[in-house]
């Protein structure tokens, strides 16, 4: 009867080795990831439940007295992903322009294969020229106390996830083709007119999942993070528009995450589960991002046929 | 306008694609370009429209006079573009209305007001002999028009924005003979303030419609004009032994 | 009047995408040059031949050299099976799109998870619940999730590259549809598959992460011994807490060496992986 239902599913009617081993691996790593959420949400379900709206709300985190608010933490990351986007966007948006738009054959995939380097750079390299250099200079021309800050990291950031939306944005502003691009030119359109009437339009899709993709990417990043955010706990602006503790040490999800605190917690059970809280949201909004991103795809593929 | 072509040749990398190609194309003057598939034609309309060398990378060598100056060096990109107007041998639309698509290049041009671009549209469809069938749904999508209706769309956009000169590649190559003859006399028509180059491969309409013919080959590497002339020279009496081949075989 | 506004609006455009473009890659360039500057004078044999002393202040890297490569040659292991099953599910087996776009998901799911979160379920999990502690085969399990969408995507978009007609005709010839998948789908894609592998293994060598909790320490370890009870060092790491006593000058220089070994890997990696990328882009337009 199993046998029988296979070909709903599969395009072979019978089973084979090879088929019995890819679907095995392929489901021994999906039991990872439902193992991986479901720790999430049993292990840090308990902190919420325990802390309830304030967990959001307020920040005033100290482990040694067993108060665990994380409203700190959840603005640092905010702020952070939100300054690097407000950076890379535009001037990721400008660069994949000029790949796409102005440059042709080898040159533009020499550009590309070094942007899709910078990519591959690892994240504690970033950090360290982090600290050495973007730190120091933002310390001496923002006149800041110090130059770990919420600013800082949102800078590094940027110039992290700026390959990300290049790359990804290229790709979208490449998939349309180039006889559309042609017949409009040769209409008597500039290039500029070509860009914001014919390609744009098509890939803007493609555009808004590069940058949700880029701030998936900012929301989660630790190590660069964790080197120049100056990890100072509960600091929280009083009104809305007060940016003050955009320029002082701050902390993030993730770099309170990456820290050693992992270690004392796990010995107490409230403690750690208001460490796994954290990462369950983290995980949240980055997933936020990711399906949206996806669901944005699907759709436009549907409606594209 | 007329349009004198000098000595054009058109490189890819160290490769020519065609060479030494001379021609002008008289005020009020159809000329049909034609020859084997593969010989270069499209190529020779694209290099007019500067699509050849800023675009599709290739070198492009020689002078072409519009109006006598220099399309390479005396006209910005747009403006020429304008003048010269070309239609694609394969048809392509742009997402969104039909009526989108007959203003998509004029509206950048000019700016119109709603009335003046109803009747442009409504005028432009009727040029190109697609009114009839689509004057219930302008609104709708141009993606679903049939090949031969998106090349009838891909002329009337052209034609919008008034060019001087037409570069026409196989307009009716997905066409009926009906509409092959309705757009025929449009060609006429036009022909009172326009300059067409007309690439085709149905000889019967350059008989037709065309003043003279230029017939390109390839057959000896790079393409060439072996043989030009007035339609009954060449038609009746080709001189070239490769035009007589060509022309008996169709 | 018109024409002029057209013209300069067209100019502020493309200057606009120049400057982003001049930005990005002198932003690249000024990283790479000080990583090369700084770096190459910190780097000598002796600091790739040595064991480190003084707390990282002196001696060099051989372990963390070691380590990383240990790490990266268990992520080749475990990853070359699984992104092979997975892909071929994905590409070859699943019958109807709707399967596909959901497994699709599936692995953007895995692919998006932020690394410090594979780092805490892997403590939780391995470190706590299995009582490993910290050890060098956590750290490749983990890294080895991270980069499976990666590789399984490569070869899977490698896989439905191949025209139907390949698949059909080897079928027609009487194949069994495994025969069908190492005779031709396998072969086939093999250059998506290899430069998947190549980008991922770049990426799993820099990662630092999802092994803080797991896998490395800084100091104390060398070949490990044990196959589940064995931390290790590791190149990123070793970064990591140099760069964070990067007020002592000579620790600096350490890390800076450090950089140097770990950039020339991951861009070996990379630029390993460009011809089979060329390749697998010739394939496509067979
Ligand atoms: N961008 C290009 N780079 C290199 N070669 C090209 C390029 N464009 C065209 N060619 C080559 O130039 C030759 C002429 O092509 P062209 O399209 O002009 O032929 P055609 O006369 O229009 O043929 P058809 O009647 O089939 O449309 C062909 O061999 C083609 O491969
Ligand atoms: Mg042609």
């Amino acid at each position: 009867m199993a046998i029988y239902r296979l070909d709903r599913f599969f395009k072979d009617k019978e089973l084979s080795g090879t088929m019995v081993f890819s679907i095995l691996f392929s489901a021994f790593v999906f039991l990872f990831l439902a193992a991986l959420i479901f720790f999430l949400f049993i292990e840090g379900f308990p902190a919420l439940k325990r802390e309830g709206l304030q967990f959001f709300t307020e920040a005033n985190w100290f482990f040694r007295i067993s108060e665990y608010k994380a409203a700190s933490m959840i603005y640092g990351t905010f702020m952070v992903s939100l300054i690097a986007i407000f950076i890379a966007a535009p001037i990721g948006f400008g660069a994949s322009v000029f790949i796409s738009e102005y440059l042709s054959g080898s040159p533009r995939f020499f550009a590309k294969s070094i942007i899709e380097l910078l990519a591959g750079i690892p994240s504690v390299v970033y950090g360290l020229l982090g600290i050495l250099f973007l730190q120091p200079f933002l310390y001496k021309n923002f006149d800041l106390n110090s130059g770990d800050t919420l600013l800082t990291a949102g800078v590094l950031l940027s110039i992290m996830i700026l390959p990300t939306i290049i790359t990804l944005s290229d790709d979208a502003f490449r998939s349309v083709s180039s006889e559309e691009r042609e017949t409009s030119l040769s209409l008597g359109l500039t290039k500029e007119e070509t860009f914001f009437s014919t390609v744009f339009p098509k890939a803007l899709p493609g555009f808004i999942v590069a940058i949700l993709l880029a701030t998936g990417r900012a929301l989660g990043e630790t190590i660069a993070v964790f080197l120049v955010v100056g990890r100072a706990d509960n600091r929280l602006p009083n009104s809305l528009f007060d940016l003050d503790p955009v320029f002082k040490a701050g902390q993030t999800l993730t770099s309170k995450l990456g820290g050693s605190e992992i270690f004392i917690a796990y010995g107490n059970p409230e403690h750690w589960s208001s460490i796994v809280a954290l990462g369950l949201f983290l995980f949240v909004f980055v997933m936020g991002c990711v399906l949206i991103g996806d669901l944005i795809l699907i759709y436009r593929d549907k409606s594209r046929i | 306008m007329e349009l004198k072509v000098k000595n054009l040749s058109v490189l890819s990398g160290k490769e020519q694609i065609v060479k030494n190609i001379s021609f002008s194309l008289n005020e009020n003057e159809i000329v049909a370009l034609v020859g084997p598939s593969g010989a270069g034609k499209s190529t020779i309309l694209r290099s007019l429209n500067r699509l050849a060398d800023k675009e599709s990378g290739l070198k492009v060598e020689g002078e072409v006079l519009y109006d006598g100056k220099n399309i390479f060096t005396s006209y910005s990109l747009n403006e020429l573009r304008r003048k010269i107007g070309l239609v694609f041998q394969k048809p392509c639309v742009f997402p969104g209305s039909i009526y989108k698509n007959v203003l998509f290049g004029i509206r950048h041009h000019k700016s119109l007001k709603k009335s003046e671009a109803d009747d442009l549209v409504e005028s432009m469809l009727k040029k190109s002999h697609l009114w009839r069938e689509v004057k219930d749904r302008i609104y709708k999508s141009a993606n679903i028009l049939s090949l031969g209706q998106k090349q009838r769309l891909a002329f009337a956009r052209t034609l919008a924005t008034d060019p001087d000169i037409l570069l026409l590649d196989e307009p009716t190559s997905s066409l009926d003979p009906y509409s092959t003859h309705e757009i025929e006399q449009v060609l006429l028509e036009l022909k009172q303030n326009k300059s067409i180059l007309l690439v085709t491969h149905l000889l019967q309409q350059g008989k037709r419609i065309s003043d003279r013919v230029l017939f390109i080959s390839s057959s000896n590497g790079p393409g060439e004009i072996v043989e030009e002339g007035t339609v009954s020279e060449i038609f009746d009496n080709p001189k070239n032994n490769e035009t007589k081949i060509y022309f008996q075989n169709s | 009047m018109r024409y002029y506004f057209r013209i300069s609006k067209d100019i502020c455009f493309k200057s606009f995408s120049l400057i982003s473009a001049l930005l990005t890659f002198g932003i690249l360039a000024l990283g790479l040059w000080l990583i090369v500057l700084k770096g190459f004078s910190a780097v000598s044999f002796d600091f790739i031949s040595s064991s480190m002393s003084q707390g990282g202040l002196s001696g060099g890297i051989l372990y963390q050299i070691i380590g990383t490569f240990i790490l990266i040659f268990t992520v080749l292991l475990i990853v070359s099976p699984l992104s092979v099953g997975i892909a071929l599910l994905r590409s070859f087996y699943l019958k109807n799109d709707k399967s596909r776009k959901i497994f699709t998901t599936f692995l953007y799911v895995i692919n998006g998870i932020p690394s410090i979160i594979f780092g805490i379920f892997g403590f939780f999990l391995f470190v706590k619940f299995f009582g490993w502690g910290k050890s060098w085969l956590t750290g490749g399990i983990l890294l080895s999730m991270m980069i499976l969408p990666t590789v399984s995507l490569s070869l899977s978009e490698g896989i439905s590259r191949i025209p139907k007609d390949y698949i059909e005709s080897a079928k027609s010839l009487g194949l069994s549809s495994s025969a069908v998948i190492f005779s031709v789908v396998l072969p086939q894609s093999f250059s998506s598959f290899i430069s998947g592998l190549l980008l991922g293994l770049a990426r799993a060598a820099g990662e630092t992460a999802p092994l803080l909790f797991t896998a490395t320490i800084f100091s104390g370890a060398d070949i490990p011994g044990g196959i589940k009870e064995s931390p290790i060092l590791s190149l990123p790491y070793h970064i990591f807490t140099l760069a964070q006593e990067s007020y002592q000058p000579q620790a600096l220089e350490n890390a800076w060496g450090s950089v140097f070994v770990l950039i020339l890997i991951v861009v070996f990696f990379s630029a390993l992986a460009l011809p089979f990328r060329l390749k697998s882009h010739e394939e496509a337009n067979v």
